[in-house]
Order: structure tokens, then C-alpha cells, then sequence
């Protein structure tokens, strides 16, 4: 399960009106699976957008994106979604889960009309029992607190044993106590499942954490770090 | 998945609500709309194929002889015209493939007959003394008492010898004659059974039968001489013809026999002679009718008593010998009517009319005048003959071998006038007097009245029935008038049937040259006539006119209309799914987007969105099916056809409908839905924002797609609408210039009424949908401006006027999609008609607010603190 990423002079421009706005420029990175990763900046840094890129969400504008061997920069949006559902795991700063559905309907979603080779059932309320809420299963989202809500999207994200999972502020709605709680559990769960993780922050606390930071600045990579390890 | 959908739906109860209530209406106007195809449509077209069905499809006739003006030919045409069409071209058309029955008629003339009643007055005359009798042949035309003939003349039962000049004869026995002329017309004996059953309506029994094959024409030279084989026709005289006699008479007239003695003496021999002698010095006839008389008897008969009386002693001539009876030569013939087309008096109520005038009869040959009435309508003239040495003309003498009777009552055709055609052979045409003199409407209206003899307006039908074959023996040929045509194989009223009668015409007409008219799906059409005597207008008669190829037209029409109701059901339904399905899409775009990021494929979405119309779709047809069955429990049949309809219905609006958000659901973008969320956020202004009205224009402006669904699911309704409206009140029936076109157009109002009531309901509801999408997307905006301190009454007026400016658009719309409809389908264009202008635009506001109500109700519901709390 082993799935690095590489990007080669991923460039990304928004166009606006008249106006060009390039966003990211010229990245080139290779990602190992099984890495914490942190992506940081300052708002409007280009972050965001390189993570929606690498979650396949947004096609970049010119290079390549590598995913294991598979050019998906090239892929059309069926497989895309292919993608997305075998290999990438995704949450939101707002959650985003669907209100309409319980939190164990939410974490099942992206198995709808999918064939598995596990129970889904099972596998969808051991993660939930692992990320706290085992009592919570058929309550609705409007029923949780904000980090109840991203446990659910967490394992939401883990359900079909995901590469990668990316995580765009998943602490930003949260306070300081219950962000690091859920920052710990991503890591328990980047070690235990052996998929990576990236995160994306403009909190370089919550980054040092990673085994890895990317830090960019106006669309480009200005610094990439290794933690050390004491 | 579809346990997904059911609980999507279970918790987005009002939503769902909602769509329902769009399906049971969807359904209900689906199942009317096709229960009307068995009921009311059905009767419809059942009525128009009753009236479409004539008692023949076509008629032949020689060039030119029907008077005929756009495609509005008189009914009364067959007595004019006298033959023209050969035996051979009659042969032709029968052989036809497609001909079942080619009926053809020889109108052979009148007959003049004299009944006498033998010695009647026997007794009376033997008194000495000179006698008048007086007879006068009079019927009421509707218009007044009108004398068919009057004569006096003056007699004796003395034996006087003179000179002449005495204007009276001599040595009577009594015996009173009367004289009426009778129509003769040849007919096909085999056809004519097939056409009206004349076979059957004959009474059998030893003194009569119907035709059989060798009853055939037996002809003589001028001294009686039996004539064979190939002998020039002018060597032919007499002529011994099958009759079939009609035994019910027509006849409306009525003779009055007086017989009077003149005061003038005549008991001696010396008197007789004075007498005679003073007669001839004062001029003979003239002087008689100046002399006193003393009226000693008086009686009437009627003209059926008269026609009894004639037709019984032609049967049985054994019978009675006080009555004998004389009629040989076949005289008259009568001519078409020389109609004038003059401008209508009320030209809204009948568009074409007529006026025709009484003119003095006038004959070259003045022997046979006293025959015919002083004036008529149509020219008399005599045979075609050829004059003796001595001038005398030589018409056909002819010899009745009456065969038998038969009685127009058991006939096989329709008594109704106003659906079949005028069958003139069978039956007297009819006419009301409408209006006076002076145009003014009668009420109630008058009966005008045929006459009978050859110069009448209206004529009465042959009460003797001859062969063609011998029809052709006195005429020497082409004595063929017209033949009626029934073609095989066109039971069903439609398309192709009329297809089939514009082939045959066209056949038969290429084939020999001869008039054809396609009287099957002709519809009488009211046209007045002036009828004018002397110049002077007696009146005007209304006479149901044949309107050629109506009823196909009407069949068009209705056909027409039934499906540009269908077609708009199908458009607002269409439409109405679409802005459901469309405001679902919008609602759930947020949340495609994220399963889009789950990786979730754009064909599961198109998936949801199908499977959704699928379950609405199947609710439809089950409860069709259920309706369906609770009709089989009333005792109907179970219609496997209805409900094919119905749900191949519901599938095409549901396709249609999904459409729009099948391929939006495309451009779906998984992340794009999660950054900007699903409002619209350009802004375009028409308007000053500072004001409540262009702050509501303002907001249907800004969001164009979805408010020009709302107020074409409006306005399409409207139209038909104003246009139903228009029909009923404007035209109140005028327009349709036949009876059959306003039969239908009362026939369906009704369902056209709860139909398009339906359909605004359902218009009514999109623009609920589409405002309540409206309200939710500025849910925000309306908690914002409630924190800021907006009332109630203000948030519920903006949402109310929006649906009221929707209704207003769609209500304008409607005005000229209708005035479009209206102009193109009667070139009118009612701008002037008040009513259906304000009920067009006034009915859509009243269905933009109604569709407003339930989003207002959730707009007042929005609270201030929904903002703050929402973007926590």
C-alpha cells in the first residue's frame, strides 16, 4: 500500500476576469507514503489549493502529478473518482459531512454501490469505536459537538483503507484542547494504518508535530524539512 | 441505494411533501386527462363519427349542375338537375375497386294526373240549369296561404248544340277532376336496396313486391305496337315503366271543390236557348264568371287524400269504379334554383345567404299552363320533345305497371336533418322561417313549407319510382341526374378515410369528367335565404346548407385541440419536474460535492437523480392502476392501454424533466461546491435597491433561469386559459359556422376548464419550489436583515411580490401567446375584450402568490440568530 507521490513543476493559475492569479509555481516534491506531512503558510500562501490538487479534487494548470505510477494529472474524471475512493482519504476543516445522513451512514457514504472485500458494516464501527464514538452511531451530525463531527469525517476518510489522507485545517474550527486531541489521533492512526498523512496548516505548532514540513509562500515551496528526531 | 433515497426523503419531510403533492396532481391530470379519452373525447369523436357517417360519401353529378359556393352547396340540388350522366359512365364508376355502392338517381320529370271522381255530382246536374264548379288547389308555405291553382268552369247536364263560344260544356254527368303533377325518378333497384334497404321497406304481398330483374321497360310506336330490339329512339312512344309507389304522402296541400248553380235561367228549351244566346253576346267565360251564383255544395280534400285516392285506383284498377284515374304523358321538368348571393343581415350568426325570387311561370306551349301554378321559383319547362305537324308537342306517354309500395319510414337512414345529409328522394326538405321582412328575428320561428309540383322552392319527393334501365328507355340516354357513392372500407372517421374519398374523387372525376362532391364528413351549415316575391322579401328561411368536408376539418380541429392540451400538460409538467428536480439539484449540489470528494462517480448522482423519477414515476402508474381498479369495482373494464398511456406519459415529463440536472450534475466540480457553496453570488441590478419593488425585480433578475421556468410553467396554462376564455365569452358559440363545430366546442369545455385549472395548480407549485429554493439560499440575507431589524410584514411582501411580479409576467406572456393562438386559429385579435385580458393577466398573479404562501411562511420563519449561529 505503498504509494509515493510525485509532483513535477506543478504550476496552478486561477484566471479571474482579465487577471492571471498564479497560485502555485513550479512545485516539484515526492512524497513517501507512510510520512506525516505538513503543508504550511499564510492564508492565500497557495496551500489549499496544492492539497486539492494532490486530493484530485482540482487539476493543476501544467506539470505533472504522479500517484505511485499513475500519471492521474492525465486521468479522466471517472477515474478520478476511482482515485479518490481506492486511494485518498479526505477532511475538511468544515467537516462536510452530510446532514441528511446518521454518523454511521456518513462514515459508509463512499461505499454506496461500491464492492468491497470487507464487511463494511464492521469496519465502519471499529473506526468508529476507535476514533470515541462508538455510542454516537445513529445520531445525526447536527447532534455533535464540532470534534465529534471530525472524528466522523476521520473515519469517514479511513473507511476503505486509504494511501493518503488529507486533511485541510482539521483543527481550524476546533479549540486548542480538542484540535490536539484530534491531531493525535490522525497521527495514532498514520502509524497504525500505515497510510500518510498531510495536513495543511498555518499553525507551526501543530506542524512540528509532522514528520515532514512543506512550507510555501506565494505558490512556492520555500522550505522542506525533515523533524529530527531526539 | 434506495434505502439512501427513502431516508433522504423521510428527513427532508417538507421537500418531499411537496414533490408528492406535484405527483398526485401530475398523476390526477394524467388520469383525467386519459379517462377523457374514453369519456368526453370519446363522445366527441363518437358524435363526430355519427355525424360524419352520411348516407353516402360521395355524389356524382354532371358538370356544373350544384350550385355551389365555398365549399356551401345547397341541399335541395337533385331536382334540377335532369340527367347528364350516361349509363356507360355509370357502369364505369360502379366498377371501381373501392365502390360498395353507386346509387344513381333519373329524375325523369312530372306526370301530371287526373282524378276523377266519377258522376259525384250526377244528382245535382241533372236539374236543368247551367252550374259552376270552382277548384282551388292552395297550401300554406309558411309565409302565407299560396294558390297552386284555381280555376272556375261552367257546365250542363243539358246536350246543347252551338257554335262555340258559350264558355261552358254541355252534357255533364257530374264528375269533378282534380289535377296534380307527380315527380317520376328512376332508381338502381339493387343498389338503392343496398343504400337505404328500399327493398326492405317495400310491402310484400300479392298485390306488391320490389323490383325484380325483368321488370323492364316494354316500349310501343305511336299506334301501340310493341317495339324490339335496336329501333331509333324517336320512333318510341309509349312506355310501359315498373312503378313503386310511396305510400306515404308528403303532401301539405289542399283542394276546395264548391259547385254552384248561376242565377240565370235555363228550364225550357227557350230559356236554354235565350241563355245560350245571351251568354255568347256578352263574351262567353267572362260573362259566366260575372253571374250570380248560389253555392249548392262544398268540399275539401286533402292532398293526401287526393294522392291515396290516385295511387290506389294506379294499384288496384279494378277498384271502386266512382274514381278513375288519368295520367299519361310525362310533362315538366324542373329547373335548379337561381340563387343570388346577398350580404347577410347578421353576418356573426350566418355568414353565408341567399336570396332567391318567385317570377311568373311562363311556358312556350300554353296548353299545358294551367297545369302549373301563376309564379314560382324554379322554371318549369316541358320534356324535351318534338313537336307534330301541327305543333303539338310529343312527350312521352307513359304506362304505370305499379309493382308495388313502399313506406320512407322504413327506410335505412337517420330522420335527423341536422346530421344526415338531405336524402331528397326519401324525404322533403325543411326550412324555419328566421326572420320578417324587415330582418327582423321571428320567435318562435316559422316552418316554411315545400311544394309540391315542379316550381316550388322546395320540392317534395318522388312518390314514383321507376328503374334507370327505363329511365334510359324514355330519355334515350344519359338520363342519369347524380350518383350516390358509398365507398367500401372507411367505417372509422380519420385521416386516412379522407384520404381514400380525395382518390376516388379525383379518380372519378379524371375517369369521366363529372362533378364529384365528398358529402361524407360535410356538416349542414345554417345559411339564410331571402325569399322574395315580386321584388318585395316575404322573409328570410334558415336551411341547413351542406358544408363539404366540415366534420373532417373539426375532426382536425378537435383532434388539434386535444392534443395542444395534451402537449401543454406534458410541457408543465415537464417543466414542473424540471424546477423540482432543479431545486433538488440545487439543494443537494453542496452534497454531490462531497461525495464527489469521497470519490464517489457522477453516474452514482445520475443514478440518485434517475432512481428518484423512477419511484415517482412508478407512484404514478400505480396510482393510475388503482384508480383503474376502483373504476373495474364501479363495473368498467380494466384498460391496459390507458395505463400504457399514462405511464409512457409520466416517463417522457419525467425524462424530460431530469434532464437539466442530469447534465448539470456533470459540472460538478468536487471541491467547488465545498469553497463557494451553492449561492449565486453576481449581482445585476434593473432597478434602484432602495424601493420594495425593485428590490424583489432586482432579486428575480438575478437569478433568470430558474424565474423564467417559474413563469413559463405559468404562463403556458394562461394561455390556453385566455383562450378557452376567449371561446367562451367572445365567441359564445358565433364563430362556429356549423352545428357540428358548436357541438364540440360546447362538448369540451368543461374538461378543458378542470384541465387547465389542474395545470395552473401545478404552475402555481414550480413557482413554489423555485421561490422556496429562493428563500432558503437567502436565509442568511433575510436572518441578516431581521437582525438589522426588518418586520415580518417586510420579509413576507418581499417573497409575496416576487411570486405577484412572476404571476404578472407569466399573465403578459399569456396575453400574447393566446392573441397569437387566437389570430392564427380565427384571425381576431380581441384586445378589446376586456374580461379575457384582466382574467389572462389577473389569474397568474393570483397562482404567483399562492405559489408564494408556503416559502413567505418559511421566510417569516427565519430567525436573526440562524446567521450568527450558522457561521460559527
Amino acid at each position: 500500500m505503498s504509494i509515493p507521490i510525485t509532483l513535477d513543476r506543478l504550476s496552478k493559475t486561477f484566471q479571474t476576469g482579465g487577471t492571471k492569479n498564479q497560485v502555485l509555481k513550479d512545485i516539484t516534491l515526492k512524497l513517501r507514503s507512510g510520512e506525516s506531512i505538513a503543508i504550511v503558510g499564510t492564508s492565500g500562501s497557495g496551500k489549499s489549493t496544492l492539497l486539492s490538487i494532490i486530493g484530485t479534487l482540482d487539476r493543476p494548470t501544467s506539470g505533472s502529478f504522479f500517484l505511485g505510477e499513475r500519471d492521474v494529472s492525465r486521468m479522466k474524471t471517472g477515474e478520478l473518482s476511482e482515485v479518490r475512493f481506492n486511494d485518498i482519504g479526505f477532511i475538511f476543516q468544515q467537516y462536510h459531512l452530510v446532514a441528511s445522513l446518521t454518523v454511521l451512514e456518513n462514515v459508509l457514504s463512499p461505499l454506496l454501490m461500491r464492492k468491497v472485500d470487507f464487511n463494511k458494516k464492521e469496519r465502519a464501527v471499529s473506526l468508529l469505536e476507535r476514533v470515541g464514538l462508538k455510542d454516537h452511531l445513529h445520531k445525526l451530525p447536527s447532534q455533535l459537538s464540532g470534534g465529534q463531527q471530525q472524528r466522523v469525517a476521520i473515519a469517514r476518510a479511513l473507511i476503505n483503507h486509504p494511501a493518503w489522507i488529507l486533511a485541510d485545517e482539521p483543527t481550524g474550527n476546533l479549540d486548542t484542547g480538542t484540535g490536539e486531541t484530534i491531531l493525535s489521533l490522525l497521527l495514532e492512526l498514520n502509524e497504525e494504518a500505515g497510510c500518510g498523512l498531510i495536513i495543511v496548516t498555518h499553525d507551526m505548532q501543530l506542524a512540528k508535530k509532522m514528520d515532514r514540513q512543506i512550507q510555501i509562500q506565494d505558490g512556492e515551496i520555500i522550505s522542506d524539512e525533515r523533524r529530527t528526531t531526539v | 441505494m434506495i434505502s439512501f433515497m427513502l431516508k433522504q426523503w423521510v428527513r427532508n419531510k417538507e421537500r418531499f411533501l411537496l414533490s408528492l403533492i406535484g405527483v398526485a396532481l401530475i398523476s390526477g391530470v394524467l388520469i383525467y386527462l386519459f379517462n377523457l379519452t374514453e369519456t368526453t373525447k370519446g363522445t366527441v369523436n363518437n358524435n363526430l363519427q355519427k355525424k360524419w357517417e352520411s348516407a353516402y360519401d360521395l355524389v356524382v353529378t354532371p358538370p356544373g349542375s350544384i350550385f355551389n359556393e365555398e365549399q356551401l352547396v345547397e341541399p335541395n340540388y337533385l331536382n334540377g338537375i335532369n340527367g347528364g350522366i350516361s349509363y356507360d359512365q355509370y357502369k364505369q364508376i360502379k366498377s371501381l375497386n373501392d365502390i360498395a355502392i353507386a346509387a344513381p338517381v333519373s329524375i325523369l320529370g312530372y306526370m301530371p294526373f287526373s282524378l276523377n271522381m266519377n258522376e259525384k255530382y250526377k244528382s245535382e246536374i241533372k236539374n236543368k240549369g247551367i252550374y259552376q264548379y270552382t277548384i282551388t288547389e292552395t297550401y300554406n308555405d309558411g309565409f302565407s296561404e299560396k294558390t297552386l291553382q284555381h280555376f272556375d268552369s261552367f257546365t250542363t247536364g243539358e246536350i246543347i248544340y252551338s257554335e262555340g263560344g258559350i264558355g261552358f260544356g254541355s252534357g255533364d254527368n257530374g264528375t269533378v277532376s282534380l289535377r296534380q303533377s307527380q315527380l317520376v325518378v328512376g332508381i338502381d333497384p339493387e343498389e338503392e336496396a343496398k343504400l337505404v334497404g328500399l327493398d326492405q321497406a317495400t310491402t310484400l304481398s300479392n298485390t306488391s313486391r320490389y323490383f325484380q330483374r325483368d321488370d323492364k321497360a316494354s316500349v310501343s310506336d305511336r299506334s301501340g305496337i310493341l317495339l324490339q330490339g335496336d329501333v331509333p329512339h324517336s320512333e318510341k312512344s309509349i312506355f310501359e315503366i315498373p312503378i313503386l309507389l310511396n305510400e306515404q304522402s308528403f303532401s301539405n296541400s289542399k283542394f276546395e271543390i264548391t259547385l254552384g248553380k248561376l242565377a240565370l235561367p235555363f228550364e225550357t228549351p227557350e230559356e236554354q236557348e235565350n241563355t245560350v244566346n245571351q251568354v255568347i253576346d256578352e263574351g262567353g267565360y267572362s260573362y259566366l264568371q260575372e253571374v250570380e251564383v248560389t253555392e249548392l255544395d262544398l268540399f275539401e280534400l286533402s292532398g293526401t287524400q287526393f294522392e291515396d285516392m290516385v295511387f290506389n285506383k294506379l294499384q288496384h284498377p279494378d277498384s271502386d269504379p266512382s274514381v278513375s284515374v288519368n295520367g299519361t304523358g310525362l310533362t315538366f321538368i324542373s329547373s335548379s334554383l337561381d340563387y343570388e348571393e346577398v350580404n347577410s343581415p347578421f353576418p356573426s350568426r350566418w355568414s353565408n345567404s341567399f336570396a332567391v325570387s318567385e317570377r311568373p311561370i311562363k311556358l312556350e306551349n300554353k296548353i299545358f299552363e294551367g297545369s302549373l301554378p301563376k309564379s314560382g321559383f324554379r322554371d318549369a319547362k316541358l320534356r324535351p320533345h318534338e313537336t307534330n305537324d301541327m305543333g303539338v308537342p310529343l312527350l312521352p306517354m307513359v304506362k304505370l305497371n305499379v309493382i308495388g309500395t313502399y313506406s320512407p319510414d322504413e327506410l335505412v337512414f337517420s330522420n335527423d336533418s341536422l346530421t344526415e345529409l338531405p336524402l331528397e328522394t326519401y324525404r322533403p326538405a325543411t326550412a324555419d322561417i328566421v326572420l320578417g321582412p324587415d330582418n327582423e328575428p321571428l320567435n318562435p320561428p316559422g316552418q316554411f313549407e315545400g311544394a309540391p309540383g315542379p316550381t316550388g322552392l322546395l320540392t317534395s319527393p318522388p312518390n314514383l319510382l321507376t328503374t334507370v334501365e327505363a329511365a334510359e328507355e324514355i330519355t334515350g340516354g344519359n338520363s342519369i341526374s347524380s350518383i350516390r357513392v358509398k365507398v367500401a372500407d372507411i367505417e372509422e372517421m380519420g385521416e386516412s378515410a379522407q384520404q381514400k374519398l380525395d382518390e376516388l374523387k379525383a379518380e372519378i372525376e379524371e375517369m369521366t369528367g363529372l362533378d364529384v362532391f365528398i358529402t361524407r364528413g360535410s356538416s349542414p351549415q345554417s345559411t339564410i335565404i331571402e325569399v322574395k316575391e315580386g321584388g318585395a322579401s316575404l322573409g328570410w328561411i334558415e336551411q341547413p346548407w351542406i358544408h363539404v368536408g366540415a366534420a373532417i376539418t373539426i375532426f382536425r380541429e378537435t383532434s388539434l385541440g386535444y392534443s395542444s392540451v395534451l402537449l401543454a400538460v406534458l410541457l408543465i409538467g415537464a417543466m414542473y419536474i424540471l424546477a423540482t428536480t432543479y431545486v433538488s439539484y440545487l439543494t443537494r449540489k453542496r452534497e454531490y460535492s462531497i461525495f464527489l470528494s469521497l470519490g464517489w462517480k457522477t453516474s452514482m448522482l445520475r443514478k440518485i437523480i434517475i432512481m428518484e423519477s423512477v419511484f415517482f414515476v412508478l407512484i404514478i402508474i400505480i396510482t393510475a392502476v388503482i384508480v383503474e381498479l376502483l373504476l373495474v369495482a364501479n363495473g368498467q373494464t380494466f384498460n391496459v392501454m390507458k395505463i400504457g398511456l399514462i405511464s409512457a406519459t409520466a416517463v417522457v415529463i419525467y425524462c424530460l424533466g431530469i434532464l437539466l440536472p442530469l447534465i448539470q450534475v456533470g459540472r460538478i466540480q468536487p471541491y467547488q461546491g465545498i469553497k463557494n457553496g451553492e449561492i449565486n453570488r453576481q449581482s445585476k441590478r434593473i432597478m434602484s435597491n432602495n424601493f420594495l419593488g425593485g428590490f424583489v425585480m432586482n432579486h428575480i433578475i438575478q437569478r433568470p433561469g430558474r424565474n423564467i421556468l417559474s413563469i413559463l410553467a405559468i404562463a403556458i396554462p394562461s394561455t390556453l386559459l385566455s383562450f378557452y376564455l376567449f371561446v367562451t365569452i367572445r365567441l359564445d358559440g358565433i364563430l362556429f359556422t356549423s352545428y357540428l363545430g358548436e357541438f364540440v366546442a360546447v362538448e369540451i369545455n368543461q374538461s378543458h376548464y378542470f384541465i387547465i385549472s389542474a395545470a395552473l395548480l401545478v404552475g402555481a407549485l414550480t413557482t413554489a419550489e423555485m421561490l422556496w429554493q429562493n428563500v432558503m439560499e437567502r436565509q442568511d440575507e433575510l436572518a441578516l436583515f431581521k437582525s438589522v431589524g426588518w418586520k415580518n410584514g417586510t420579509v413576507g411582501s418581499t417573497i409575496i411580490m416576487e411570486g405577484a411580479i412572476i404571476g404578472f409576467l407569466a399573465g403578459l406572456l399569456g396575453v400574447i401567446f393566446s392573441m397569437c393562438y387566437i389570430g392564427f386559429m380565427y384571425d381576431i385579435f380581441p384586445w378589446d375584450s376586456l374580461t379575457v385580458l384582466l382574467m389572462t393577466i389577473g389569474i397568474p398573479i393570483l397562482i404567483g402568490v399562492i405559489g408564494a404562501l408556503i416559502p413567505t411562511i418559511k421566510a417569516l420563519k427565519t430567525l436573526p440568530y440562524q446567521l450568527l449561529k450558522e457561521s460559527s
